[in-house]
C-alpha cells in the first residue's frame, strides 16, 4: 500500500506554519486565569445555556472529527430513522435499495455492502451482528429515534478502542433515561403510503434511586406502487410489494452502580425489486430481520480519579429471506441466518500524575451460534447448512497525555485475536493543539480493520456463491488534519483534510463455480470538508457542510461505484413563536455516482421541511413534515449482481408525515 | 459690683458648658473604606453599612477608596489608609481585604463581600462577613427546593475544599442525603468528572471552587446538567440566569449592616479577634423556571412568589 502522499504531509506542515502566527497573536488574547476564587466569580456574567453560545466543548477536545445530533435536532428536522440522522451529517450519505439502508462514508459506499464498515453502538453496546456484521440504520434499526438522547458520530478509524467494524466511523447512540420522561408518553404518526407508527413509553426516577424506562413501537407501511422500466415482467410495474412492518421494544433500568438494558426488534420488508432473480411483483418475496440483546453494566468509582466499568451482554439476531421462483419453474427458497453471541468487557480508567488519562480494557466474545441455511421448500432441497462457533478476545490501552495547557497527545493501541484469523494490532495517534480556548488543530492517524463476516467466508450456493474460508481482514490507514474554531458567541467552523488507503478489500470475483469473495481490492481516497454552524440569540440555529473527495481503486484507477465526488448539506431551524413553534429546513446535495454497470446516477438536490410545536397545549408536541419537498426524482445505485437487471432504484418522491406526541 | 461679677461668672460657666457639649457632640469616627469593585452589590453593601452606623448613632467620616479591580490601586490605597489615622478599615471584596490585611496590621479591619470569611481568623486585627452560606443552610434549602433529591453530586478541588466536602458529607448524612463527590484537579478533568456522576446523582451542587465551578467550566457544567436532566444548584444567581435550577442569594445591604454591627463593637473597644466571623443572616433564592420546565420540576406558587429573582431562560 502506498504511504500517505507527500502532498498531505505538506498540507500538515502548511497548517502548522499557518497557526503559528495565529497562536502568537492568540497569546496576547488569552485571558490570564484568576489566581483565586474571589467573590468576583460569583457576579461574573455567564452565557445562558439556552442562548447563542455554542457550549459543546467535547467536540473540540475529542481526538477525532466528531458531530453530535441531539434529540432536539431529531424533533426539529423530523428525522424518522437513524438513516435520516446520518444523511444530515457531514461525510455521510445513505443508499436505499428498497430493502435495506446502506451507509456511505467519505466516498465509500459500495452497493450491496452490508454496513459492516461502521460500528453502531447503543449506550456502548455493539449492535453489529456476528453473521453479516451489519449495522441497521433504517426501519430495521432496534431503537425508535424518539428514544435517542443524542447521536455521536465519530469519524475515522476507531479499532484502537473498539475493534472490528470501526473502519470508517463509530456511531454512538445514547438513549434517554427514565427521568427524561417522568411519566407516560404516547406518540402516533401517519405518513404517505398508508404509513403509521405508534409508540407508548413510560419512564421515571424514583425516590429510592431506581430509574427506569420502557417503550414499545409499532410501524407499518403499505409502501408504494413502483415501476422499473428495466424489468419486462408485468410491464415493470409492481404493487403491494414495497410493504414494511416493524415492532421494537426497549427498556433500561439503573440502580446505584448497575444499569440493565434490553432491546428487541423484528422487521419484515417486502422486496419490490425481484432481487436475486426472484419472481417480480410477488408480495411473497420478503426479508425478516430481528435482533435482541441484554446488557448489564456495572460502573463504580474506586476513588483517586479511577473508575471501573464491567459489562456483560448477550445478543441474538436472525434473518429470514423468502424468495419465490415459481415463474421460472422453481420453488419458494428460504434463506436463514442465526447468530448468538455473548461476552463481557472490563474497562479501567484513571487519571495519573495529573497529566495522564489512561483507559485500559479487555473484552471477550463467544459466538455460540453462527448458522446459515438455505433450502427450497417444495420439493425440499437443501443448499446450505453451515453451523459455526468462534470466539474472540481483545485488550486495549489508551492514554491521553496533557503535554501542556495547549497540547494533548492521545495514543491508543488494541490487540484483537480471532479464533478464525489470528491476531491484529491497531494503533491510533492524535495530537491536539489548542492555540486558544476557542480553537484546536488536530493531527490524526489511525489504522482499523474489518474481519470478513460469515456470509463472505462460508456462504455457498450451487453455481452462484463459493465460500472462501481463507479470507483475511481488510485494513485501512487514515491520516487526517482538522482545524476547529469558535468565532464569536456561537459560531463554529471546522476544516479538515483526509487521506486513507485500504488494502485487502474484500470483493467478489467471478469463478466458474460462482462468485467468490477475495481480498483483491485496494482503495485510496482523499478529501476535504468544511463545516460551519451557528446559534443565534433569537433561538435560530443552522449548520452547513461541504465535502469534496475522490475515492478510487488502486488497481484500475477508476472511481469507486456509488461514490459521490461532492456532498453538501444545509440545516436551518428558526423559532416562529417563542420556544413553542419551530420551522426546520434541510437541503442536501449529492453529485452524480457511478453505478456497477458503468453508468451514472445523476446528482440531485433534496429539500425537507418540518414544522414542530411544543407546549401549545400542555404536554402536546405536534410535527408536520414534508420530505423531498420539490418531488425530485432520483435513483440510488444498487448491487447490479444482486438486483439484475436493475442498476439503480428509484427513491421516494414527495412524502408527508403528521406526528402527535403527548406526555401525561 | 458684686452682682455684676456673679452674673459674668455664671454666664462664662454656662458658655463653657455649652461649648464643651457642642465640641464633644461633633467628634466623628474616621473610617477608611476600600471597595474592590464598582458593581452594584458592593454599593448596596456599603450603603447598608453606613445605614447601620447611622441607626447606631455612630458619627463617621468615610474616606472611600475605589479600587476598580486594580491591584496597584489596592496597594496605593492601603498605604494611604495606613497614614490616615483611621479608626477602622472597612473592606468590601477580596482585593481590598487582601491588601488591607497585608499592609495595615495596626488598624482594625472589618471585611465583607468576600466569598469566605474564615480566612480572616488568621489575622488578629480582622473579622468580617463572608458571602458563602453555611453548609447547614445550603442543605436545608436543597431539601426545600429539590425535595425529591436524595443523592447530591459535587465537583471539588481537594486542595481547596477537602475539609468542606467532608463536613458537607456529614451534615447531609444527618439530614438524610448522600453526597457523591468527584475530585477535580484541573479544568480539563471537569468533563470526565461530570460523566462519572451521571446516573448516580439526583442533583448537582455547585460549591464555589477555583477549579471545578468557575465561569469558564460553566461551559461544561451547564450543558451537562441540561442534557442529563440533573438540576444544578448554582453558586450564585448569575448561574441561575444562565440555566442552573436555583441558587441562594443575598441581601447585600443586610450583609453590609452585619459588617456594620461588627464595626460598632470594634469602635466601642472590642478587638476584632474577639468577634467571630459570620455568614449572611438573610437568605434569598433565585429560580430558573425554564430549567424547571425542561426538567419537569414543579415549584409551588408559594416558592415562586418567594423567589427574589426568577429567570425564564431568555437571553
Amino acid at each position: 500500500m502506498r504511504s500517505a502522499p507527500y502532498g498531505v504531509l505538506q498540507m500538515f506542515a502548511a497548517v502548522l506554519i499557518l497557526v503559528q502566527p495565529l497562536s502568537a497573536h492568540a497569546e496576547s488574547d488569552v485571558t490570564v486565569a484568576a489566581q483565586g476564587y474571589g467573590e468576583e466569580a460569583l457576579f461574573e456574567e455567564i452565557p445562558s445555556v439556552y442562548g447563542a453560545s455554542k457550549y459543546e466543548q467535547k467536540v473540540t477536545q475529542a481526538p477525532s472529527s466528531v458531530s453530535i445530533i441531539t434529540s432536539s435536532d431529531i424533533r426539529k428536522y423530523g428525522y424518522r430513522t437513524l438513516a435520516d440522522v446520518l444523511k444530515s451529517v457531514r461525510s455521510f450519505y445513505i443508499t436505499y435499495d428498497r430493502n435495506y439502508s446502506y451507509v456511505g462514508v467519505r466516498g465509500f459506499g459500495r452497493p450491496g455492502d452490508y454496513n459492516s464498515r461502521i460500528l453502531l453502538l447503543i449506550d456502548g453496546h455493539r449492535t453489529n451482528d456476528n453473521l453479516y456484521n451489519q449495522a441497521f440504520v433504517g426501519t430495521e434499526e432496534i431503537l425508535d429515534v424518539d428514544l435517542i438522547d443524542r447521536v455521536e458520530v465519530i469519524r475515522g478509524p476507531g479499532s484502537s478502542l473498539y475493534g472490528s467494524n470501526a473502519f470508517f466511523a463509530v456511531i454512538n447512540v445514547i438513549t434517554k433515561s427514565g427521568k427524561d420522561l417522568k411519566g407516560v408518553e404516547a406518540s402516533g404518526s401517519v405518513s404517505s403510503y398508508a404509513t403509521n407508527q405508534e409508540r407508548l413509553s413510560y419512564g421515571d426516577k424514583y425516590g429510592n434511586g431506581l430509574e427506569a424506562i420502557i417503550s414499545g413501537t409499532g410501524y407499518k407501511s403499505n409502501g408504494q406502487q413502483l415501476t422499473f422500466p428495466e424489468i419486462a415482467a408485468n410491464g415493470g410495474v409492481t404493487a403491494h410489494t414495497d410493504y414494511d412492518r416493524a415492532k421494537s421494544f426497549f427498556t433500561k433500568a439503573s440502580y446505584k452502580d448497575f444499569t440493565f438494558e434490553g432491546a428487541y426488534v423484528e422487521r419484515t420488508k417486502g422486496i419490490p425489486t425481484g432481487s436475486f432473480a426472484a419472481d417480480f411483483n410477488d408480495p411473497g418475496n420478503k426479508t425478516t430481520d430481528g435482533h435482541s440483546y441484554l446488557d448489564v453494566k456495572y460502573e463504580h468509582s474506586l476513588g483517586a480519579q479511577t473508575d471501573i466499568e464491567v459489562r456483560a451482554f448477550s445478543d441474538y439476531s436472525w434473518y429470514n429471506g423468502d424468495y419465490n421462483y415459481f415463474t421460472t419453474g422453481g420453488a419458494l427458497n428460504k434463506d436463514f441466518g442465526y447468530g448468538n453471541w455473548s461476552g463481557g468487557e472490563v474497562k479501567l480508567s484513571s487519571r495519573l500524575f495529573d497529566v495522564h488519562r489512561i483507559i485500559v480494557g479487555a473484552e471477550y466474545t463467544g459466538n455460540s451460534r453462527q448458522d446459515q441455511r438455505n433450502y427450497d421448500v417444495e420439493p425440499y432441497t437443501l443448499y446450505l447448512e453451515d453451523q459455526r462457533r468462534s470466539r474472540d478476545w481483545a485488550s486495549y490501552l489508551q492514554d491521553e497525555i496533557t503535554l501542556s495547557k495547549k497540547m494533548v497527545l492521545n495514543a491508543g493501541v488494541r490487540y484483537d485475536h480471532y479464533s478464525q484469523f489470528g491476531g491484529t494490532t491497531n494503533p491510533r495517534l492524535a495530537f491536539i493543539y489548542s492555540p486558544t480556548e476557542k480553537s484546536a488543530v488536530k493531527l490524526l492517524y489511525g489504522s482499523a480493520f474489518r474481519i470478513p463476516n460469515d456470509y463472505e467466508l462460508f456462504y455457498s450456493f450451487p453455481l452462484s456463491s463459493v465460500p472462501n474460508p481463507e479470507l483475511k481482514p481488510e485494513k485501512i490507514k487514515t491520516y487526517e488534519l482538522v482545524y476547529e474554531h469558535y468565532l464569536g458567541e456561537g459560531f463554529r467552523a471546522s476544516v479538515s483534510g483526509y487521506y486513507y488507503g485500504i488494502k485487502d478489500l474484500i470483493d467478489q470475483e467471478d469463478t466458474p463455480e460462482g462468485s467468490k469473495f477475495e481480498n483483491i481490492g485496494e482503495i485510496r481516497a482523499k478529501g476535504a470538508e468544511l463545516e460551519l454552524d451557528n446559534k443565534w440569540s433569537n433561538g435560530s440555529e443552522g449548520r452547513a457542510s461541504y465535502t469534496i473527495q475522490r475515492t478510487q481503486s488502486n488497481l484500475t484507477g477508476e472511481p469507486l461505484t456509488n461514490s459521490p465526488a461532492q456532498l453538501a448539506k444545509l440545516n436551518f431551524s428558526v423559532p416562529i413563536m417563542g420556544d413553542k413553534v419551530f420551522a426546520g429546513f434541510e437541503e442536501q446535495y449529492m453529485s452524480k455516482r457511478r453505478t456497477e454497470a458503468g453508468n451514472y446516477s445523476p446528482g440531485f438536490y433534496l429539500s425537507n421541511f418540518t414544522l414542530y410545536t411544543r407546549n401549545l397545549l400542555n404536554g402536546l408536541k405536534v410535527s408536520a413534515s414534508v420530505y423531498n419537498l420539490m418531488n425530485k426524482k432520483y435513483n440510488d445505485p444498487v448491487s447490479f449482481g444482486d438486483l439484475y437487471p436493475l442498476d439503480t432504484v428509484q427513491q421516494d418522491g414527495r412524502t408527508y408525515r403528521l406526528k402527535l406526541t403527548y406526555a401525561f | 459690683m458684686k452682682i455684676r461679677t456673679i452674673i459674668s461668672t455664671a454666664a462664662a460657666a454656662v458658655f463653657l458648658l455649652v461649648s464643651s457639649l457642642i465640641t464633644s457632640a461633633g467628634a466623628a469616627e474616621k473610617i477608611a473604606v476600600l471597595v474592590s469593585s464598582k458593581d452594584a452589590p458592593f454599593e448596596e453593601a456599603l450603603k447598608g453599612f453606613q445605614g447601620h452606623l447611622d441607626k447606631a448613632a455612630v458619627q463617621a467620616d468615610y474616606e472611600v477608596h475605589k479600587l476598580d479591580g486594580s491591584a496597584a490601586k489596592a496597594g496605593q490605597a492601603a498605604q494611604a489608609v495606613k497614614k490616615s489615622g483611621a479608626r477602622l478599615v472597612l473592606t468590601l471584596g477580596s482585593l481590598a481585604t487582601d491588601a488591607a490585611i497585608k499592609e495595615i496590621p495596626d488598624i482594625p479591619i472589618v471585611a465583607c463581600m468576600v466569598l469566605r470569611a474564615d480566612g480572616l481568623k488568621k489575622s488578629p486585627n480582622a473579622t468580617g462577613v463572608g458571602l458563602e452560606f453555611s453548609l447547614e443552610v445550603q442543605t436545608s434549602w436543597m431539601q426545600v427546593l429539590v425535595p425529591t433529591a436524595k443523592t447530591v453530586g459535587v465537583l471539588y478541588n481537594p486542595d481547596e475544599n477537602k475539609m468542606r466536602i467532608e463536613a458537607a458529607g456529614r451534615i447531609m448524612q444527618n439530614m438524610g442525603l448522600k453526597l457523591v463527590a468527584q475530585e477535580v484537579r484541573s479544568s480539563q478533568d471537569v468533563t470526565a468528572a461530570l460523566e462519572g456522576l451521571v446516573k448516580k446523582v439526583d442533583v448537582l451542587w455547585g460549591l464555589a471552587d477555583t477549579v471545578a465551578m468557575t465561569p469558564q467550566t460553566a461551559k461544561n457544567v451547564l450543558p451537562f446538567s441540561v442534557r442529563n436532566n440533573i438540576p444544578l444548584i448554582g453558586p450564585s444567581p448569575t448561574w441561575v440566569k444562565a440555566g442552573a435550577l436555583y441558587a441562594l442569594e443575598w441581601d447585600y445591604a443586610d450583609v453590609g449592616a452585619q459588617a456594620g454591627d461588627m464595626a460598632v463593637k470594634v469602635l466601642k473597644g472590642a478587638p476584632p479577634s474577639a468577634i467571630p466571623t459570620a455568614s449572611p443572616r438573610k437568605v434569598y433564592y433565585a429560580l430558573n423556571l425554564k430549567t424547571a420546565q425542561e426538567m419537569k420540576i414543579t415549584f409551588s406558587d408559594q416558592l415562586i412568589r418567594g423567589a427574589r429573582h426568577t429567570f425564564t431562560g431568555e437571553k
